[in-house]
């Protein structure tokens, strides 16, 4: 009889723990939060691993790049200069939020203001020969109803895409060629689209 | 006698567990680890595979709780 | 009291579990294992987003393939869930399983310890059909390609393995957590209180491999034999047995694990597992 409230204790205390440690691990970084105090040891502290580096690609030059897009042009970093804030969607033809996301995008690439612009980039064609992946991605942005260029990634997006974990991805990039901002991963849309406005608010 | 007994029920045990119910079992495990078979090399050849390996080497955001 | 299959049994869990969870080192960069092995699965209950994963779960890669523009029905999966069921029927779940590992060993966190109610078994066949053989097939967008519903809406070995090892690596990740992942975090929090209270709680109530493999619990070639001339009626292996199977009335119930237990707590001997069909063969 003893044993059964020191073994209660244990339980209860082992129970708590796990809980815990569960809700720590699941609230870390939640932006919308939940009221959870548990959060406040998180974010800023947390990253301590390799993401120092993307804390800082405020000042980050995207990388020269020479690309093809889906219609076959030639697309050169230049592209960035030509408005003051490019939306860089990073998608995959096997990703199905990145195919959910697209029509919704085509919509607001037509809506947009005119110094803004969505561009989008393919991880999954592996080169000229790749066409079956390519026709896909054409028939995607056609179902999409999507206008915006669509560039066929290669090895000169490697320094960005190593970062990528998964897609979607959308990078913010200004007219000089720099990430503003931080990345979006997942679908979003009107997360962009915030971010966006705050942006231009901003300038 | 309880030797003959013992001998007969173990005799009996080995034929209920061979002759009835092991023969429709038999049938259709085998059956079963063939249509597996054909299942698996179908499916194969015509790609199913390839879809699995595209799946599990690119993060799954909608996997791991991001959508 | 022999020990024979418990021991077995934890060693080969912990093998399985490190074959199939091979490549620690993706830990440290939050990635995965890419390579080929991936378009092959493993019998038990992973998640192939998980750093360590060496092969596809077949739970996940059956919603891939069905839930694909170009399939509705993977053959492919289907054939292997096939032969690893004829094989071994729920056996999988006893001795390869890495989540039901990590539930048996979650259960022996000190705690009373309770009865499942008979009416909980049956959800994981509305889990398996609902989420696992509708959904991806039939709710789809415009290009075809439907969810992977099971594994992103309740899953909770993705949350665990998958998850929280990739969101503690990356902070972008961290930044993308919203309601959804609300969810499977609770789906996981409850799943582990559960198995604290109720043994194998996920396997039971939920998951729809098991369900899957419980099904060929009837014709698999690894299984369970009751000698019913040697049997005492003691009731002992009622008692020990986790899933809360009665082996005597129903060695081949689609809840049984063949972890053996019973066997090992039989004190005539009247119980078999394994792949033969003999009885014994001198009665002594």
């Amino acid at each position: 009889m003893k044993h059964k409230t020191t073994r209660r204790k244990k339980y209860t205390a082992l129970c708590t723990a796990l809980l815990s440690v569960a809700v720590f691990a699941g609230c870390a970084g939640t932006p919308t939060g939940s009221g959870n105090t548990e959060n406040t040891t998180t974010s800023p502290a947390g990253n301590n691993t390799a993401e120092t580096a993307q804390a800082e690609q405020e000042s980050t030059a995207f990388p020269a790049f020479t690309a093809t897009d889906l219609d076959g042009s030639t697309v050169t970093e230049s592209i960035f200069a030509e408005k003051d804030l490019t939306v860089l969607n990073i998608w995959g033809t096997f990703c199905g939020p990145c195919i959910g996301e697209m029509p919704e995008l085509g919509e607001w690439a037509k809506e947009m203001p005119d110094n803004v612009q969505i561009v989008g980039l393919i991880i999954d064609i592996n080169g000229e020969e790749d066409t079956e992946h390519r026709d896909l991605a054409i028939d995607i942005t056609q179902k999409a109803g999507v206008d915006f260029t669509n560039l066929i990634a290669n090895a000169d997006f490697a320094p960005i895409l190593k970062d990528v974990i998964g897609v979607p991805t959308t990078l913010f990039i200004d007219g000089e060629g720099n990430l503003v901002g931080d990345p979006i991963v997942g679908a979003d849309v009107d997360g962009y689209k915030t971010f966006v406005e705050d942006y231009l608010n901003g300038q | 006698m309880d030797n003959n007994t013992d001998l007969k029920l173990s005799q009996n045990c080995r034929k209920k567990h061979f002759k009835i119910e092991s023969r429709r079992k038999t049938s259709l495990r085998i059956a079963g680890l063939l249509t597996a078979c054909a299942f698996v090399v179908y499916g194969f050849s015509r790609g199913e595979a390839a879809v699995v390996l595209n799946k599990a080497v690119n993060i799954c955001l909608e996997c791991i709780g991001l959508g | 009291m022999k020990l024979k299959f418990t021991i077995k049994r934890r060693l080969l869990q912990f093998i399985a579990f490190g074959c199939s969870n091979a490549h620690l080192l993706n830990f440290k960069g939050g990635r995965i294992y890419t390579g080929k092995w991936k378009q092959f699965c493993s019998p038990g209950l992973h998640c192939y987003s998980c750093p360590a994963a060496g092969f596809a779960c077949p739970i996940g890669a059956l919603q891939a393939v069905n839930g694909s523009r170009q399939f509705s029905f993977s053959f492919y999966v289907a054939g292997l869930l096939l032969a690893f069921g004829v094989l071994l029927g729920r056996a999988v779940c006893g001795w390869l399983c890495p989540f039901g590992l990590l539930q048996e060993l979650i259960h022996k966190i000190p705690s009373p310890k309770r009865k499942l109610k008979k009416g909980f078994l049956y959800i994981k066949y509305v889990v398996l059909v609902v989420f696992v053989l509708i959904l991806p097939v039939a709710v789809t967008d415009y290009m075809g390609m439907g969810k992977p519903a099971f594994c992103q809406y309740i899953c909770p070995a993705g949350t665990l393995e998958g998850g929280l090892f990739l969101l503690a690596a990356h902070e972008s990740l961290r930044k993308a957590v919203g309601a959804l992942f609300s969810l499977k975090m609770a789906i996981l929090v409850l799943t582990l209180i559960g198995c604290i209270f109720f043994y194998r709680f996920f396997c039971r109530t939920l998951c729809p491999l098991g369900a899957i493999y419980g099904l060929f619990n009837k014709i698999s070639i690894f299984h369970l034999e009751v000698d019913s001339h040697r049997c005492v009626g003691c009731g002992k292996c009622k008692e020990v047995c986790g899933m809360e199977v009665d082996p005597v009335k129903t060695p081949d119930s689609p809840e049984c694990i063949r972890c053996g237990a019973c066997v090992d707590v039989c004190p005539a001997d009247a119980l078999r597992l394994g792949f033969s069909t003999k009885c014994k063969k001198n009665l002594s």
